[in-house]
């Protein structure tokens, strides 16, 4: 498995340091702010959980167990 | 003759279909090529079934060949990465005089303007529920640089969303 994963200082310098123009120093991270966060991000994910399995995943499964 | 009977094996594959979905499709922002990715895993998984033992953790095993599968496809696709997860997310981006800041529109395009690595580790800690060190392993990472990616994650949806606001956070959350 390629390491790169750990140089994320590397990979992550151009998004750490593109701040938006906004206040100098951005304030931490309230804990409403971080609960509205994970509220809308398991609304946006549980969205997509709850959907019914298109047929072409059951279809595909099939194929590969008869295969094996 | 080590692994599970392959009807077991499949069962539970089955179980876990809806999470790999919603996990590719938070993950890439693209539908049509997050179920494509399952497509893959599922194959995958098949031929690398001997590799798995039975009664550990398979939804873990999965959602690393997923991410690895879409990290491998980012890596084939360098050149137009900066493309497709970048301008095409700025062309969805609102004008801020018109942004209503928690729409599900603007939440998923400041997910989309996350470094992958940043949003993978926010899908799999906060709407997977994944442990720090299920997730680490799960990436090749220290359990640290996982804590570090959500923590970066969170701040930058936060300064997307314009969170920083205590009274506007306090009339979005009525």
């Amino acid at each position: 498995m390629i390491d790169e994963s750990d140089k994320s200082k590397g990979t992550q310098s151009a998004s750490s340091q593109d701040k938006p123009p906004a206040a100098p120093h951005a304030p931490p991270l309230t804990s409403a702010a971080q609960d509205l966060i994970g509220r809308k991000l398991r609304e946006t994910y549980s969205n997509k959980l709850n959907e019914p399995v298109p047929d072409k995943f059951n279809k595909l499964l099939e194929q590969l167990a008869k295969k094996g | 003759m080590s692994g599970a009977s392959p009807s077991s094996f499949q069962s539970e594959l089955t179980t876990y279909i809806p999470n790999l979905r919603a996990f590719a499709n938070s993950l890439t922002r693209r539908p049509d090529l997050a179920d494509d990715l399952v497509q893959e895993v599922l194959i995958k998984a098949f031929q690398n079934m001997s590799q798995f033992t039975p009664g550990s953790n398979m939804k873990a095993w999965l959602f690393m060949i997923l991410r690895n599968t879409y990290f491998s496809h980012l890596r084939k696709r360098r050149f137009e990465i900066e493309d497709a997860d970048g301008v095409h997310a700025d062309k969805l981006a609102v004008p801020e005089a018109q942004t209503s800041h928690m729409d599900m529109l603007d939440f998923n395009v400041a997910l989309s303007k996350l470094p992958p690595d940043q949003r993978e580790a926010l899908l799999l800690i906060g709407a997977e529920g994944f442990s720090y060190e299920e997730a680490a392993s799960m990436c090749g990472c220290a359990v640290g640089t996982m804590k570090s990616r959500v923590n970066r994650a969170r701040t930058r949806l936060a300064e997307l969303l314009r969170l920083q606001d205590e009274t506007l956070v306090e009339e979005i959350s009525r």
